[in-house]
């Protein structure tokens, strides 16, 4: 419970600001977006827009549903290439590396999380497109962006991972030693399976950053409002569609675009609700297990 | 929504009452260059406030007929019944098709292009090219160069078959310099811009005339278009002044860096 002291009250005021601050934020951009949503229901179905194919802002045609693919796949499919990857290294980075390599790995994590994500598209404009290219391909397609994206994925997940892996890796030390079991065993019996909510909601966490990047997928992905055909179609994706066009759209165009803000901010909040709901039932369940 | 309004209501009273307010309608694609004419202006004019709004070439012309704005904008001349109204040219606007330098296509015919972008010519060995892959690049909707090139060549946006979309005339040189077997449509201004600083790209000519700002200048260059401002009556004070000012050298500079081309 909250108790007044005389003491602390700058300290409390400030927190409850803060609070109050972020919450309007929130709030106040999800009614922003609602708002201007409304509009397009004047003249669109809420269903025909969010499933629909045709993407004509001059025919007034607004469908969503080439985007929301868009976004789901390119997404998903980093969460899928980045996730094996980050949990390898993380283990890796916990158990074996040591001494200055280790420090080395851990401060081009850093960095990896701090490069802005317009390097990562430039990135893959330059090292990637031309490859695409040679084989008489799409130069920005699906895999790119997916590639992309699992490279700013990697160092999100593993700056999770790693702190958890750490814990564990302290709590048990002594017992390991003693059982003198092998390393392989004692990964896949003990690390793995008590950071399973962990790595759940570094996933969650991830995919929500994936879902909202916008600058690096927008440069990579070709921006076609088209249901990819294979891996190498062109994509856009929701982001990308307000970013694009968002400078130039009037009335009912506008508002779709607003509605697609709407769209991300809901699949976001739900991812986030549900990592938060993960990671709580972590604490309790290792609190018991004492 | 309403107290909102309101907030912004009282801010463009209190706005008011600190001097002249001039209200500019129209073209979004006129919108950006009217806006840093009109912040030039400003500068030299204090007691002057410009409200920049767009809505299109129509909402411009409805707007001065009605008189609820001081001056609007079209990205286009005036049609014949519209001539009642008076139009004062600031800029034209030009679109180029680039490629890249080593292409050896050096002219393609507007049907040609046309079929490029519809997707029925997919090889640039069917328009006199190597055999490669024809990669074409167009644009976001909305997009004032977009909608230029859609209305010359006819083409609806929807029809389009393009390999990659992308924003802005930065962009378009960009991916084309990525892919050696490009197409694109930009801005001259940006086109000549980049050959300029000696990239690896040339326009083509269109109906055998050169994609140069120079021949848009002097309108001989199929795949331009007028920005204008218009009025209802002759403009008089400080609107003469500022339409004077749009038109004279000292923003001829400004007008290239939105990629337009000055004119005389």
């Amino acid at each position: 419970m909250f108790r007044f002291n005389k003491e602390d009250w700058k300290f409390h005021a400030s927190l409850a600001l803060a609070c109050i601050v972020g919450l309007l934020v929130v709030f106040s951009s999800f009614f922003v977006l609602l708002n201007q949503s409304i509009q397009l229901s004047e003249t669109h179905s809420l269903f025909s827009v969010l499933f629909g194919n045709d993407w004509d802002p001059y025919s007034e045609s607004y469908g969503l549903f080439p985007m929301l693919v868009g976004s789901l796949f390119s997404a998903l499919g980093a969460l899928v290439v980045a996730m094996p990857i980050a949990i390898v290294l993380s283990l890796y980075v916990v158990f074996q590396a040591s001494g200055l390599f280790q420090k080395l790995l851990l401060v081009i994590m850093g960095i990896m999380l701090a490069v802005p994500s317009v390097v990562y598209g430039l990135w893959g404009l330059s090292v990637f497109s031309p490859l695409f290219l040679q084989l008489e391909l799409p130069a920005m397609n699906l895999s790119l962006g997916i590639l992309v994206l699992s490279l700013m994925l990697i160092p999100t997940i593993m700056a999770i991972l790693v702190f958890g892996f750490r814990g564990v890796k302290e709590e048990n030390q002594k017992a390991v030693q003693a059982l003198q079991i092998s390393d392989s065993r004692i990964i896949r019996k003990l690390y793995l399976p008590s950071q399973k909510r962990n790595i759940l909601f570094a996933g969650l966490l991830a995919l929500a950053k994936a879902l909202g990047e916008t600058m690096a997928i927008l440069m990579v992905s070709g921006n076609i409002p088209l249901v990819p055909e294979s891996l190498v179609s062109p994509v856009r994706t929701l982001t990308a569609n307000v970013a694009l066009e968002m400078a130039y759209a009037m009335d009912q165009h506008r508002s779709s675009l607003y509605l697609s803000g709407l769209v991300l901010m809901i699949t976001i909040s739900v991812l986030a609700g549900l990592s938060y709901f993960l990671s709580g039932k972590e604490l309790e369940g290792s609190v018991k297990a004492r | 929504m309403k107290p909102i309004g309101l907030v912004v209501a009282t801010l463009f009273c209190l706005q008011s009452l600190a001097g002249e307010k001039i209200l500019i309608t129209g073209s979004s694609t006129v919108a950006p260059l009217a806006k840093e004419l009109a912040r030039k202006f400003e500068e030299a004019n204090k007691n002057i406030r410009f409200d920049v709004q767009t809505g299109g070439s129509s909402r411009g012309i409805m707007d001065v007929r009605r008189g609820t704005n001081d001056i609007g904008m079209i990205s286009r001349s005036l049609k014949a019944n519209e001539k009642n109204l008076i139009s004062h040219l600031i800029a034209r606007d030009g679109i180029a098709m680039i490629v890249a330098k080593s292409n050896p296509v050096a002219e393609l015919s507007e049907e040609q292009i046309k079929n490029i972008y519809l997707g029925k010519i997919k090889n640039w060995r069917d328009v006199g090219g190597k055999d490669a892959k024809i990669d074409v690049i167009s644009k976001a909707a909305g997009r004032s160069t977009l909608e230029l090139f859609l209305k010359h060549f006819s083409l609806k946006y929807r029809d389009i078959k393009a390999s990659s979309i992308i924003g802005d005339n930065e962009q378009a040189v960009k991916a084309l310099l990525r892919s050696k077997n490009a197409i694109a449509y930009v801005s001259i201004g940006t086109a000549e811009y980049h050959m300029s600083k000696n990239a690896d790209l040339k326009t083509l000519p269109l109906r055998g005339i050169e994609a140069s700002s120079e021949n848009v200048k002097n309108n001989s260059y199929p795949l331009s278009r007028e920005l204008n401002f218009i009025t209802q009556k002759k403009p008089e004070g400080s609107l003469k002044n500022f339409i004077k000012f749009s038109q004279s050298k000292a923003v001829f500079s400004l007008i290239e860096r939105q990629h337009f081309v000055p004119i005389q």
